[in-house]
């Protein structure tokens, strides 16, 4: 198997990396592997971090795209490892999904939101977000999976009715 | 047992980084948004906030605990930025924005907001022991305040947006420092790292670089943003800093039981030698702090822990540059430090 960073040399090591409950694998060549190494070991958190956006979107050809509202590449905020603007977010979305389930190992914001507490609309993203993760779990048949979920659903549509009552 | 935690929890930590939802993310190439953030964070706390008057002598103990005092870098000289990174109250990132960067620090020092640094705003509330979730209520108080003034940068899906997307969500970083001169001792604390590193924290040294941790002082805290609560992640640091504080604790009560000697010795030792050198440098300072802190916490030293702890801080390298600017130019930054330390922990400074 190739090194999957630079396609060129054998892969002869394997990276696994584990954000909250997912596990990601990277088969790299020992000079790939060395200047993700060097990153990590210099303590330098941004840089490890670029390294591992550079390796997850190298095959992807979003480093092309920019952010209407701050005019900043992908391919600058790969280097950087920090975004330009809030818009960033959504111009960028297709590439962030995958990244920040891979940092946080989840998707969906469960805090506080402006306000101080929980909103009516931020339980309905989460009640959706539920539903389809429980409708892919029936169609994988992984029925334990999904009757979890539906509990989850069931507290939050409860939770949802509590704040509804003055 | 709450003597105990204050024996090993330095301090209690909670950092949320905001940004206001109009401007773009990084000030650093335009100052009038720069600036509108230190007004909009200075006109939410209205009638609360005075400059520093003497930008060289930061965080006056004479002010009112509740009155904010607000920092801009660009009027401060370098020691006087490196003494509110020493007091834990700037990050070191700051100070590469020093042209733009602020903070609206309280006058009890117990929260700090950062502005500019990687993201518009970074509330922390500080507390010492074991009381993050006060940390969070206060640090909540405060990012309340600040919203009044203009909306934050939120998405229903993502949460609070961040600059980097390892804060995305709750934007929150809840940090425990913990003391753990036995565990580092018997050599856990690698195990330990790589076993906290599964429940999505991490466990990293405060002092010094590479593996070693001086002063054997830890810092807890999550990695995770995304997809908890607030309560969850200070439930999760709450949980793994109470299995440290236990593993801690029963080292240490083995060490009174069965090496009770060889223990005072060296806690006597690095105390004797904080209370008498003349010229002390931050890596041995650091070394005989540990020990000094562990013989408070043991009783086994006439020092409550407040001043063990208030010397982490006084006695570092910017602190004592300052002493050494007010009291006595002639003396080199390591004789400053002893002093500060004598001082300290002499009853008379004169004494010796």
């Amino acid at each position: 198997m190739l090194c999957e960073d630079c396609n060129q040399n054998q892969a002869t090591v394997i990276i696994t990396v584990t954000a909250g409950d997912e596990v990601t694998t990277r088969h790299l060549c020992q000079d790939c592997m060395r200047k993700m190494e060097v990153s990590f070991t210099q303590g330098d958190v941004q840089s490890f971090l670029s390294s591992l956006l550079t390796l997850i979107s190298s095959q992807s050809k979003a480093s092309q795209m920019t952010c209407s509202s701050c005019g900043m590449s992908y391919e600058e905020f790969q280097r950087t490892g920090k975004l330009g603007c809030a818009q960033c977010y959504h111009a960028f979305e297709e590439e962030l999904r995958p990244l920040l389930t891979r940092i946080h190992g989840r998707s969906q914001h469960a805090g506080r939101a402006p306000g101080g507490t929980e909103k009516q609309a931020q339980i309905d993203a989460g009640i959706d977000e539920l539903r389809i993760r429980m409708e892919k779990a029936v169609s994988a048949e992984d029925f334990e999976e999904a009757a979890k979920l539906r509990d989850e659903i069931r507290a939050l549509i409860e939770k949802r009715e509590k704040e509804n009552q003055p | 047992m709450k003597d105990i935690q204050n024996g090993i929890v330095v301090t209690s930590r909670v950092r949320l980084a905001r940004n206001y939802h109009d401007l773009p993310f990084s000030n650093l190439e335009n100052p009038d948004n720069a600036q509108t953030c230190i007004n909009r964070a200075k006109l939410a706390f209205e009638g609360r906030v005075s400059a520093a008057t003497v930008p060289q002598n930061p965080v006056s103990p004479s002010q009112s605990p509740e009155a904010y005092t607000l920092y801009t870098l660009k009027t401060m000289n370098s020691t006087s930025r490196m003494a509110l990174v020493e007091q834990h109250l700037i990050s070191r990132d700051l100070l590469q924005n020093s042209q733009i960067g602020a903070a609206l620090i309280r006058g009890d020092q117990t929260i700090s907001i950062m502005i500019n640094e990687e993201d518009h705003l970074r509330i922390q509330a500080m507390l010492s022991g074991l009381q993050l979730q006060e940390a969070a209520s206060q640090a909540f108080e405060a990012e309340e305040t600040l919203e009044k003034q203009c909306a934050f940068s939120f998405d229903h899906q993502w949460g609070y947006l961040t600059a980097c997307p390892t804060n995305t969500g709750t934007g929150m970083r809840a940090s425990l420092m913990l003391h753990l001169p036995m565990l580092t001792f018997f050599k856990q604390m690698g195990n330990v790292t790589q076993s906290v590193a599964k429940l999505g924290l991490t466990i990293r040294g405060i002092y010094g670089e590479g593996s070693e941790a001086l002063g054997d002082l830890y810092q807890v805290s999550n990695q995770v943003t995304l997809g908890r609560t607030e309560k969850e992640i200070i439930d999760g640091v709450i949980a793994v800093g109470t299995q440290l504080i236990d593993m801690e604790q029963s080292l240490r009560q083995r060490a009174v039981a069965e090496a009770s000697l060889s223990l005072q010795d060296r806690v006597l030792r690095s105390y004797g030698l904080l209370r008498y050198a003349r010229q002390m440098d931050a890596n041995e300072f650091m070394e005989h702090w540990s020990k000094l802190r562990l013989g408070c916490a043991l009783s086994l030293l006439p020092v409550p822990l407040s001043v063990a702890d208030s010397l982490l801080t006084i006695a570092q390298d910017a602190h004592a540059k300052r002493y050494r600017a007010n009291k006595n130019p002639s003396l080199s930054t390591d004789q400053a430090r002893s002093e500060i330390i004598r001082s300290h922990l002499n009853p008379t400074p004169q004494e010796v």
